[in-house]
């Protein structure tokens, strides 16, 4: 999936801070994501875990610090965001599928006006991306008509629909009913074995320790704690990541 | 039982009301002289076909032209007032205030005849051409609103959605917002088509020749002719013609689409 040639990390992030009015959201974040890792992000809400999530493809406008995705420094004036954020696919919560367009219409969209592909190139990307989450039959319906997973579903076939480098996910399972939650996180896993450079933020401890290569702990506005997923949730340093813990598990 | 029983009884006694009303009216009314003043078929017959191959076409092309101007108009205004460079905003916002404010009756009377004057302008369309101007001015103040509610109306994760594909504030305005804020104020919108529609009949007051003479002027023409309200009867059933299955279509398109979502 990445078509960068040497080793620099895909995501760096240094001294990052977000304030919304008097409230600091970020208190400097200081992390660095290298591709094909997939990092877990938890922490108790209001923590600032999505915040940092939506700053990465400046959804959130950083008020200090530095963010550099795949070596292009974002923050620069003269960086063209839009092209940035073709390499990095965003899942919400809430999916946020285009309720005017079929399945095939939101996952070809970007791909005609952005990316400038052919009507062709576009529906075929757009039929392997339905392929892999398992939805190639949807391509006709509208989104009001599927189900929390299988939006969910598609939302993730539409970001990967923009063949992106790195993969952002803002807790993509809390708005389903837990029976739907599985079959999103399948194919979630599905796209950790094929390499693709994720972060999480997510309550789904299960996944955390399974599939990420490091886990984050985040509380007011801060990285508490960070580590193996497996080693953090069984022997946490920090008084708050215990507190935390403690009550999630 | 007791209180089901009272309920019918209820029911019925409005149903009586209702008709013992409907009978005294229909029969203190006197039909005759009513059909003489307002149902007369040799004055009707006199009016045909000049009401509708002059006044009712006419009628529906103002409407179209000024419904189509404004809407231009009401899209710019609109975009304008949720524009972060503020002097578009105040623009837009005393623009909207000024010709919402005024009756749009003045507006067409300045544009007909002040603005010409003062500015030394010659509109295309001549008297007609200036009125419509004014009502154009007038219809795009409203459906700014209309439309900037329709916007707005558009929850803000479907912007965040387009913008993190990497589609720029113009492709998402175009391809994702707009068209779901146009199915919101459909109604609204359909509302706005229907005063228009009644509102060309202000158009009178900016002048009219025998060929652009829309349906009221062409029907108190004939009122003053025959000093007779037949062609006002006639003008009234032919609003209704076209409003009121522009009105049921517009329902079926909008239950139409609810399926679709």
């Amino acid at each position: 999936m990445s078509n960068q040639a040497g080793h620099q990390p895909a995501i760096t992030m240094r001294g990052v801070r977000k304030s919304f009015g008097e409230h600091e959201v970020l208190k400097g974040i200081d992390l660095s994501v290298r591709a094909g890792e997939v990092v877990c992000v938890i922490g108790p809400s209001g923590s600032g875990k999505s915040t940092l999530l939506r700053t990465i493809n400046l959804l959130e406008e950083p008020s200090a610090g530095h963010i550099h995705i795949e070596g292009v420094d974002i923050l620069d004036p003269d960086c063209d965001i839009d092209a940035v954020r073709t390499r990095i696919g965003m899942v919400f919560q809430q999916f946020n599928l285009f309720p005017h367009l079929t399945v095939l219409g939101n996952l070809t969209i970007a791909q005609r006006k952005v990316l400038r592909r052919g009507k062709r190139e576009a529906e075929e990307t757009a039929a392997a991306m339905l392929e892999r989450v398992g939805l190639a039959e949807k391509a006709a319906a509208y989104p009001a008509h599927l189900s929390g997973g299988q939006q969910q579903r598609v939302a993730i076939a539409r970001a990967l629909s923009m063949n992106p480098d790195m993969m952002l996910f803002d807790e993509p399972t809390s708005a389903l009913d837990p029976e739907l939650v599985g079959e999103v996180l399948d194919v979630m896993k599905l796209l950790v074995e094929a390499g693709m450079t994720m972060i999480v933020v997510t309550h789904e401890m299960g996944f955390a320790r399974e599939m990420g290569d490091r886990l984050v702990f985040m509380d007011e506005g801060v990285i508490i704690e960070e580590g193996i997923p497996r080693e953090v949730l069984s022997g946490p340093q920090h008084e708050r990541t215990k507190a935390f813990l403690s009550k999630v598990l | 039982m007791r209180r089901t029983t009272r309920r019918k009884l209820t029911r019925a006694g409005l149903y009586v009301l209702f008709f013992a009303l409907v009978i005294a009216v229909v029969a203190a009314a006197d039909w005759q002289r009513l059909g003489e003043q307002f149902l007369r078929f040799d004055i009707a017959r006199d009016q045909l076909p000049q009401i509708i191959t002059i006044a009712l076409r006419n009628t529906i092309l103002f409407t179209l032209i000024s419904f189509a101007g404004g809407l231009v108009l009401g899209v710019v205004l609109a975009l304008m007032k949720l524009s972060s460079v503020p002097p578009y905003r105040w623009f837009a916002t005393v623009y909207v205030e000024i010709f919402r404010g005024l009756p749009a009756l003045l507006t067409i009377f300045a544009m007909a005849y002040m603005v010409p004057i003062a500015l030394g302008l010659r509109v295309p369309g001549g008297q007609v051409g200036a009125g419509l101007i004014g009502l154009i001015l007038v219809a795009g103040a409203y459906i700014a609103e209309v439309i900037r509610a329709g916007i707005q109306a558009v929850p803000k994760g479907q912007t965040e959605a387009s913008r993190s594909l990497g589609m720029s504030p113009t492709k998402t305005m175009s391809w994702i917002i707009l068209p779901q804020g146009f199915r919101i104020i459909i109604p609204p919108l359909t509302n706005e088509f229907v005063l228009l529609l009644k509102d060309t009949s202000l158009l009178f007051i900016a002048g009219s020749t025998v060929m652009t003479k829309e349906l009221t002027t062409f029907a108190r023409d004939g009122l003053t002719t025959h000093s007779n309200g037949t062609p006002l009867v006639m003008a009234a059933m032919l609003y209704l013609l076209v409003t009121i299955p522009l009105t049921r279509l517009v329902a079926l398109l909008e239950r139409r689409m609810a399926r679709g979502r």
